[in-house]
C-alpha cells in the first residue's frame, strides 16, 4: 500500500486477541456494494436503520473470523480480526474491495 | 408463554440519563476500566479484607435488584426466576450462566464465559496459581441472586470462586453455601438520590444532543447470544449496575483511610483518577473510533471541540448522567455541570454517610477526553491505541488535571468540574 493507494489502512488497536483496522475508502459504500462484499468474503450482513435515515451495517465474517462494520454515510470501514495469522484475510478484504 | 427476554430490558429514564432495570441504574464500562478499577482494589488485600468488598457489594446489588424484579414482574415459580436471572446476566453481558444445580442451599455454577475471566485472559499475562480467580463481581451477584430466587434474606449465601480461566482451568466456577450467620450487608441505595435535568443543546455548535443520545440508544449494544459477551466500540462491554463501581471506589476508600490514615488519600484518590484515564482512553476512545460514531456523531463535527460536545452528547445513553457544557471547550480548558452523574448519585445516598468528597474517576474521564481530542489530535488523524500512546498521555506527560468547583458530595445542588490545563 502506497500513499497514492485510494484504500489506506491503519492498525488501531490489538486487544482480547483481536486486531482492529479502519480502512479508509475514496467513498462510502452503498447497501448494494456491502451486500456483495458480504456473499463475495464471505460474511453475514446485518443493517441497523439510523433516525438520520442512514443505515449502519454489519458483515459478520463465518467461522468468527471477524467483522466489518461501516455505514452508508461513511467512507471508513472499521475491521475487526479475531484469528492469529489473520494478515492473509485483511488482505482478501482489501482485494475484495479494490475489485468493486 | 411470554419470552422472558420480553421482560427484561434497560429503562431508559430520559430526565435522569439514565438505564433502569430491577430499580438499578446500569451504566457501560469496558473490561480495561473493569479490570483496572478491581485489581487497583484487588491489590489493597493484604491491607484490607478486599475480597469482602468486591464480591459483598455484588451481592447486596444482586439480592436488591432480583427482589423488586421478581416483585415487579409477578415472578414466582423458582425455575421462572432462575430463567430470568440467567436472562438478566447475559444482558448486562457478564456471559452465560445456568442456574440449574443451585438451591436454597446452596449449589454450584459453571461457565466458560464470564467477562472478567475471559477478557483478562484474553488480555493479560495468566495470574500465578494460588491467588484466586478475577469473577468477584459475578460470585457476588450470583449469590445475591440466588438468595432473592430463594426468598433468602440479604447475606445467607456464602460464595467462593473455585476455577478460574486465569489460571489455565477450562470454565469459571463458584461455589455456594448457607452461612449459619448472615453477612453484614446493606441492601443497595437503588436509584440514589438521583437528579432529574434537561437535556441540554449547547450554542456555539451543529451537534445535536438529542438526537445523538435517541441514536445511540437505539443501537443494537446486545449480547452475543453464544457467549452473553457485549463486543462493540473494539472491546468487551458491560452493563453493570453503576452502585457497584460507585460503592467499591467509597468503600475501598474508607477502609484504605481507616487502616493507612490521611497520608493514604492522595494515593486513592490518583488511582481512581486514573480510572477515569483507563475509561476516557479505552471505552469512549473507542467510542470515537468506530462505525456508530462515524455513522451517527460524526457528520456534525466541524472542529475538535465538536468532538467533546459529540462524546458528552451520548453520556445518557452510557446511563452516566447528563453532562452540560457551561463553556465553550478550548485546549486550556473546559467547564461542565453533571447531572445525576451516576457515581455521586449512588454515594450520596449512602446511610451512613461517605469518605469521598467528589468524584475522582469523573476527574480522570475530563483529563482523557481533553487530552484525546487536543493532545492526540484524534479529531485530526488516526490514533494507535497502545501502550505508548497511553503512556504519553497520562504518565509521561499528563497534561490535563480537573478541579471539582462543585460536589455533590460536599452539599452543593450539582455536580461541576473543570477539565484544564496542569498548573
Amino acid at each position: 500500500m502506497s500513499p497514492a493507494d485510494p484504500i489506506q489502512v491503519h492498525l488501531v488497536r490489538e486487544c482480547a486477541q483481536r486486531t482492529k483496522y479502519v480502512i479508509d475508502l475514496p467513498e462510502p459504500l452503498s447497501l448494494q456494494a456491502y451486500q456483495e462484499l458480504a456473499d463475495n468474503l464471505p460474511g453475514i450482513l446485518s443493517s441497523v436503520f439510523l433516525p438520520s435515515g442512514d443505515v449502519l451495517l454489519q458483515i459478520k465474517l463465518l467461522e468468527k473470523e471477524g467483522s466489518i462494520t461501516g455505514s452508508t454515510n461513511s467512507a471508513t470501514l472499521h475491521v475487526l480480526l479475531t484469528k492469529e495469522g489473520h494478515g492473509r484475510l485483511l488482505e482478501h478484504i482489501l482485494q475484495e474491495l479494490r475489485n468493486q | 408463554m411470554i419470552d422472558i427476554r420480553e421482560k427484561v430490558q434497560f429503562v431508559p429514564h430520559l430526565d435522569c440519563g439514565s438505564l433502569i432495570l430491577g430499580g438499578e441504574p446500569h451504566v457501560i464500562h469496558c473490561h480495561y476500566y473493569n479490570h483496572f478499577l478491581q485489581t487497583s482494589i484487588e491489590d489493597a488485600d493484604g491491607i484490607y479484607p478486599a475480597e469482602q468488598v468486591l464480591v459483598g457489594t455484588a451481592q447486596e446489588i444482586g439480592h436488591s435488584q432480583f427482589r423488586k424484579l421478581f416483585q415487579e414482574k409477578g415472578i414466582q415459580d423458582e425455575r421462572e426466576r432462575k430463567s430470568f436471572v440467567e436472562v438478566v446476566y447475559s444482558l448486562l453481558g457478564m456471559g452465560k450462566v445456568s442456574l440449574e444445580n443451585v438451591s436454597a442451599e446452596g449449589g454450584e455454577i459453571s461457565t466458560p464465559y464470564e467477562h472478567y475471566a475471559y477478557t483478562y485472559a484474553a488480555t493479560f499475562p495468566p495470574r500465578p496459581k494460588g491467588k484466586r480467580g478475577v469473577a468477584y463481581f459475578s460470585q457476588g451477584y450470583l449469590a445475591g441472586a440466588i438468595e432473592a430466587i430463594c426468598d433468602l434474606p440479604l447475606g445467607s449465601m456464602g460464595s467462593r470462586q473455585t476455577a478460574c480461566l486465569t489460571q489455565g482451568d477450562p470454565a469459571v466456577s463458584w461455589e455456594f453455601f448457607r452461612l449459619r450467620e448472615p453477612l453484614p450487608l446493606q441492601p443497595s441505595v437503588g436509584e440514589g438520590r438521583y437528579q432529574t435535568a434537561s437535556l441540554p443543546q449547547p450554542p456555539h455548535t451543529r451537534v445535536p444532543f438529542q438526537a445523538i443520545r435517541d441514536a445511540v440508544l437505539g443501537l443494537p449494544l446486545g449480547p452475543d447470544p453464544e457467549t452473553g459477551l457485549i463486543e462493540a466500540f473494539d472491546v468487551v462491554l458491560t452493563r453493570l449496575p453503576g452502585n457497584y463501581y460507585a460503592l467499591i471506589s467509597e468503600r475501598h476508600f474508607q477502609h484504605m483511610l481507616s487502616a493507612i490514615g490521611p497520608d493514604v488519600i492522595p494515593l486513592v484518590l490518583d488511582m481512581l483518577v486514573e480510572s477515569g484515564h483507563v475509561c476516557a482512553f479505552n471505552t469512549l476512545g473507542g467510542i470515537m473510533c468506530s462505525a456508530e460514531w462515524d455513522a451517527v456523531v460524526r457528520p456534525y463535527l466541524d472542529n475538535p471541540a465538536d468532538w467533546l460536545y459529540g462524546i458528552v452528547a451520548l453520556m445518557p445513553a452510557l446511563g452516566w448522567g447528563i453532562v452540560e457544557p457551561l463553556t465553550y471547550p478550548s485546549s486550556h480548558s473546559w467547564t461542565v455541570s453533571l447531572h445525576n452523574w451516576y457515581e455521586t448519585t449512588a454515594i450520596a445516598a449512602l446511610p451512613n454517610g461517605h469518605t469521598l468528597t467528589y468524584s475522582p474517576f469523573a476527574e480522570g474521564i475530563m483529563n482523557g477526553i481533553l487530552a484525546l481530542v487536543y493532545q492526540a489530535g484524534i479529531a485530526e488523524k488516526r490514533l494507535t491505541f497502545d501502550g505508548e500512546l497511553y503512556g504519553s498521555l497520562f504518565r509521561t506527560g499528563r497534561t490535563y488535571q480537573s478541579t471539582f468547583h462543585q460536589s455533590r458530595l460536599q452539599g452543593a445542588p450539582t455536580d461541576v468540574v473543570e477539565g484544564h490545563v496542569a498548573r
